[in-house]
């Protein structure tokens, strides 16, 4: 089927894209096609993966996030395919077998799916919704790392590291991700992430089970205050491989975005309130069902946890509509949404443009018409919209080369900046003069250091230093 | 007062010793008879709860729980136990706890507040550059502890599971030892934790399936238990014991001084349902140096037996028996005589048997060198340097395995080949030369500077000592090597190896020679020990067997003139003679069939 391609238009990096791929469709033949093909991934929101070991908490974000339950969380099963999430409408789904080939999958609510195939099979799960939250991002779910089954941990690292280099139609291509641990992340999964073709810049940490954290709801200090002091440090220790860590109560955050709160549970919990710390404790975890029957306190042990029973008891008592407040205000999810629209989308956006430069120099390789493809990605390259793009390039393969040159360090400076003077390193309310003479002094030590560059990563990173200064100077 | 009350074994026990020791000491056995006494009356050997699980699951928190005392090993969210730390009950003590830190070059004290600086991946003293040397194992004592008697041991959170520890308590078999796996409730067992308790389960019979931090996961953490049983009787097609606890609950219960509400914690935390589970698995395989009491008891009473048998023999034969008696009283007079000629052999035996051991023990260090040289060239120099504390630690529990088999077996092969022959009537003898080589391998640390002399510079000087410790000082302590003789443990081998962290970051090449040079210092240490058991025990048998020969010339002559009295008088007399020796034989073997008795029901 050869249509005609059709764009949409969107920021100065996507309409640059747009019509990048609309000259690569007037090339004609069977290129159309491929502009259509690669211009699905720039007409799809970026795509988060969210990676993290087993039972991280990992599903119960993605509900939390999207604001319906529709990850599995439950206690002993927990997701063991990967799983794509995306607006659309009606709800369905199919599964993507190694193969590459789809099978549709009958998708009927609170009911566990039945997989046409053997989850060794499978390479993902495309998973459509109607979701306002979805149509920003696409979610991507995964199994966790290091569980009972090898085969679990080898379905996260197919999808998320193969995926990308060896077996492109099986993939998933993710543009950043969430990066889920309670306390510390171990060792292997910091290694993990390391492999995994994305800058800091794209990758968040969240600390999972803030409710839960250090000695618990019953511990000595307030575990969510304990959590947050604890994310603070973890994100200065952890810089190399995370923007920022977030301390996130998965299960608060889930209850008050899928409106699974009742009165009748909310009254429920209000009846403890004014009992002993303790008394609440034996009461949930043993037989008698003097106070609360058996069925409600599991119901809320499963809604709110040990932190929420706790502590909710009093809020309780103003009624479900306070008590769902105060639990989305201190799930912490707020922040987790202002950081992964604010500062990860931004990074995503650009790594996906990044994935559709490099579908390009795919194609220049593999086509006939490879000159004319790769005088457009090379005039693409150069525009001034998609220069960010450039820098974030460089700045991944310096990361993998050098991460401790400076020319790394100035690299990210200009793509975390959000002003001309933050490009330099100055504050955004610098004078233009200043801003003027620091640009000028960094082109100088540019174009010294391209004199003795040490490997072709830096050379290629100097040239889009050069490039990024210049304009500031000429101002 | 934390002393526990004397079990039913002990009391019985020490019936069958007081019973044999009467007979002993009537028959001049007394050396053996204090032996006897002195084993049952010694501590009742260490028993040991040694806590393993992944990084992160809550070992130490469990250690101060079952301990009950909140912040006695470091624990916090990221606190990571670097080497083990074992937490003994010592009511003696004057101040509420002591810790030690125990260095390549010897144990140092430092307060139990500083025990996080060097004990920690974080710590302080672990991360500094500047500090010569780390410990590779510390250990606390506490006046007071919930579980008197009992040494616990926190191993490092670092390295993951480390099947290595169970060789560990598989080698001091004669220790009472329960492993506890640290699971959490959080998730069911994971693929690691399963290959653990696999394995663990081979060698070591007592394994406790810990799930912790139930107050996280309340009512929850019983289908994580079930769980956890259900894959355990379905991977290992045998029933784990597998319980929850609350880590959190049992120090809030220590903490408290309301006795209502503690008791109730207690209940609540399933710490207490724990602790009894512990102790009574101990209790199983306790009672040893009873045991081992018993036994000495028994071997004099067999050597009672078979001279009051040889005298009955005799006194039955009459007249007959009289030539064969002379002959043998000769034949060691002879002995007596040439003194000079058997000590010859002596030497000669003692050499052969020493050179055999210094083959055994070159065996063993090869197999260590290659192990660890597999290990750095397959693994890389990353892995080694990310927990250097815990590699060393590693490689110094090899090395103490090889130098305490070695040393074993050499001891063994003293007692099989040279003292047994030559005593057979009198076990005490071995017992004495045992306890004195032992001796004579304590405070004689050796330590070798030579170790990365050549590689100055590059190589930090190597310190590696190495000796023998007496039992009972510290025997609990994990990452000291049980060094097993003939019966029962007479002493722990150690060796401290301070393994240069320079070394480590200086590249394969460096820590693959040092690894090398360390080995062959090894060898000459260990070969310098065995030239001092040598040293020590030739002198002693020499002395030893000279008084044995005169004793039992001594008893030969007695024999002789009674038999020849017997004949000589009339029936009647020889009757009663007959009749007292008879009925003397009875009580001996009554005594040791009741010893035996002793014997069969402990080991059922």
């Amino acid at each position: 089927m050869t249509a005609p391609y059709v764009g949409r238009p969107a920021d100065a990096i996507h309409e640059a894209l747009d019509r990048g791929l609309h000259r690569l469709a007037a090339l004609g033949g069977d290129l159309v096609e491929h502009a259509n093909s690669i211009g699905t991934i720039l007409w799809s929101p970026p795509r988060v993966v969210i990676v993290g070991r087993l039972k991280a908490g990992k599903s119960t974000l993605v509900n939390a996030l999207i604001g319906a339950p529709v990850a599995e969380t439950a206690a002993l099963e927990a997701t063991n395919v990967v799983t794509v999430y995306q607006d659309g409408a009606p709800s369905r789904a199919e599964v993507v077998g190694l193969d590459g080939r789809r099978h549709h999958v009958a998708v009927q609510p609170r009911q566990r799916p039945q997989l046409p195939l053997p989850t060794t099979d499978i390479a993902f799960v495309d998973r459509w919704l109607p979701s306002a939250a979805l149509r920003a991002l696409t979610l991507i779910d995964t199994p966790g790392l290091s569980t009972l089954t090898v085969a679990n941990d080898a379905a996260t690292r197919r999808v998320t590291i193969d995926g990308f280099e060896q077996t492109r139609t099986a993939s998933v291509d993710a543009d950043a991700a969430v990066f889920m641990f309670d306390a510390a992340p171990r060792r292997d999964e910091i290694e993990f992430l390391s492999k995994l073709p994305l800058t800091p810049l794209n990758v968040l940490g969240v600390l999972s089970r803030a409710d839960s954290f250090g000695e618990g709801a019953l511990g000595r200090r307030d575990s969510l205050e304990h959590a947050r002091e604890h994310a603070t440090r973890l994100t200065s220790q952890l810089s190399e491989s995370v923007s920022a860590v977030l301390p996130i109560s998965g299960l608060m955050a889930q209850t008050s975005h899928t409106g699974m709160l009742t009165e009748q549970l909310t009254e429920a919990l209000a009846r403890l309130r004014g009992m002993g710390t303790l008394d609440v404790v034996r009461l949930f975890d043993g037989d008698a069902d003097s106070v609360l029957p058996v069925q409600l306190r599991e119901q809320l042990l499963g809604l709110v946890g040990e932190y929420g029973v706790l502590h909710g008891r009093q809020i309780a008592t103003n009624g479900a509509a306070a008590l769902n407040h105060w639990l989305a205000a201190r799930s912490g999810i707020a922040d987790l949404h202002h950081a992964l629209t604010a500062s990860v989308t931004r990074f995503a956006i650009l790594h996906r443009a990044h994935r559709i430069l490099d579908r390009l120099d795919q194609l220049a390789f593999s086509h006939p018409a490879r000159d004319r493809i790769r005088s457009l990605a090379a005039e693409l390259r150069t525009e001034p919209a998609l220069h960010p793009v450039a820098v974030m390039e460089d700045y991944q393969r310096m990361l993998r080369t050098d991460p401790l040159a400076a020319v790394t360090e100035e690299l990210r400076t200009i793509l975390t900046a959000t002003s001309a003077a933050g490009q330099v390193g100055l504050p955004a309310d610098a004078p233009a003069h200043a801003v003027n003479a620091e640009a000028r002094r960094r082109l100088g030590m540019a174009q010294q250091r391209s004199l003795s560059t040490v490997s072709a990563a830096e050379d290629a990173a100097i040239v889009t230093l050069i490039r990024s200064y210049t304009p500031l100077i000429t101002r | 007062m934390a002393q526990t009350a004397p079990s039913a074994a002990d009391e019985a026990a020490a019936d069958v010793v007081d019973a044999a020791v009467k007979v002993l000491r009537a028959y001049q056995m007394d050396r053996l008879a204090d032996i006897a006494l002195a084993k049952l009356r010694s501590d009742r050997q260490t028993r040991t709860i040694v806590v393993l699980g992944e990084v992160q699951r809550g070992k130490s928190s469990l250690v101060n729980a079952l301990v009950g005392r909140r912040d006695l090993c470091p624990v916090g969210v990221d606190v990571t136990s670097s080497v083990a730390v074992s937490v003994t009950s010592d009511p003696t003590l004057e101040s509420e706890t002591t810790a030690e830190l125990f260095f390549p070059s010897g144990p140092k004290p430092v307060g139990v507040d500083e025990l996080e600086q060097w004990v920690t991946t974080g710590g302080a003293k672990v991360c500094d550059r500047t500090v010569d040397e780390l410990p590779t194992s510390a250990a606390i004592a506490v006046r007071d502890a919930l579980l008197p008697g009992v040494a616990l041991v926190d191993t490092p959170g670092v390295g993951g599971l480390d099947i290595g520890l169970t060789k560990l308590a598989e080698q001091s078999a004669e220790q009472a030892c329960v492993l506890v796996l640290v699971s959490d409730a959080s998730s069911p067992l994971t693929a690691p934790e399963m290959q653990f308790v696999r394995e663990a389960t081979a060698t070591v019979d007592s394994v406790v399936v810990v799930v912790t931090k139930t107050d996280k996961h309340l009512r929850r953490w019983r289908q994580i238990v079930a769980e956890d049983e259900r894959l355990l009787a379905e991977h290992l097609r045998r029933k784990v014991r597998v319980m929850g606890v609350s880590s959190l609950l049992a120090v809030m219960a220590a903490e408290t001084t309301d006795p209502h509400i503690r008791a109730q914690l207690e209940v609540d935390s399933g710490i207490g349902a724990l602790r009894r589970e512990l102790l009574e698995r101990l209790e199983r395989g306790a009672a040893l140096p009873h045991v081992d009491a018993v036994r000495t008891s028994i071997e004099g009473l067999r050597s009672v037996h078979a001279k009051v048998t040889r005298e009955l023999e005799a006194v039955e034969a009459g007249a007959k028996a009289l030539p064969d008696l002379t002959a043998e009283r000769d034949r060691l007079a002879d002995l007596q005589d040439q003194a000079r000629q058997w000590e010859q052999y002596l030497t000669r035996d003692l050499t052969l048997l020493r050179q055999s051991a210094v083959d055994d023990l070159e065996r063993r260090l090869d197999d260590v060198r290659d192990k660890w040289t597999k290990y750095v060239n397959s693994h890389g120099m990353e892995v080694l340097r990310r927990s250097a504390q815990k590699f060393t630690a590693d490689m110094q529990t090899d090395l103490q395995l090889a130098m305490a088999e070695t040393l074993s077996g050499f001891l063994q092969e003293l007692h099989d080949k040279i003292v047994a022959p030559r005593f057979t009537d009198d076990p005490a003898v071995w017992q004495e030369i045992s306890a004195q080589i032992v001796e004579s391998m304590q405070d004689k640390r050796i330590e070798t500077h030579e170790v990365g002399h050549k590689r100055h510079g590059l190589i930090d000087p190597t310190l590696l000592t190495m000796g023998v410790v007496g039992s009972s000082t510290l025997g609990g302590l994990l990452g000291l090597t049980a060094l097993a003789g003939v019966g029962a443990i007479i002493g722990v081998a150690w060796v401290g190896v301070n393994l240069s962290y320079r070394a480590i970051k200086s590249g394969k090449a460096n820590l693959l020679s040092w690894l090398r040079e360390t080995i062959s210092a090894t060898k000459a240490a260990t070969g310098r020990l065995l030239d001092s058991a040598v040293a020590q025990s030739r002198p002693e048998i020499v002395i030893r067997y000279r008084e044995y020969l005169r004793i039992s010339i001594d008893e030969l002559q007695k024999t002789i003139t009674e038999v020849q009295q017997t004949s000589a008088a009339d029936a009647t007399a020889r009757e009663k003679t007959t009749q007292r020796l008879t009925s003397n034989l009875a009580i001996v073997s009554k005594r040791i069939e009741l010893g035996e008795q002793f014997l069969a029901g402990v080991s059922r």
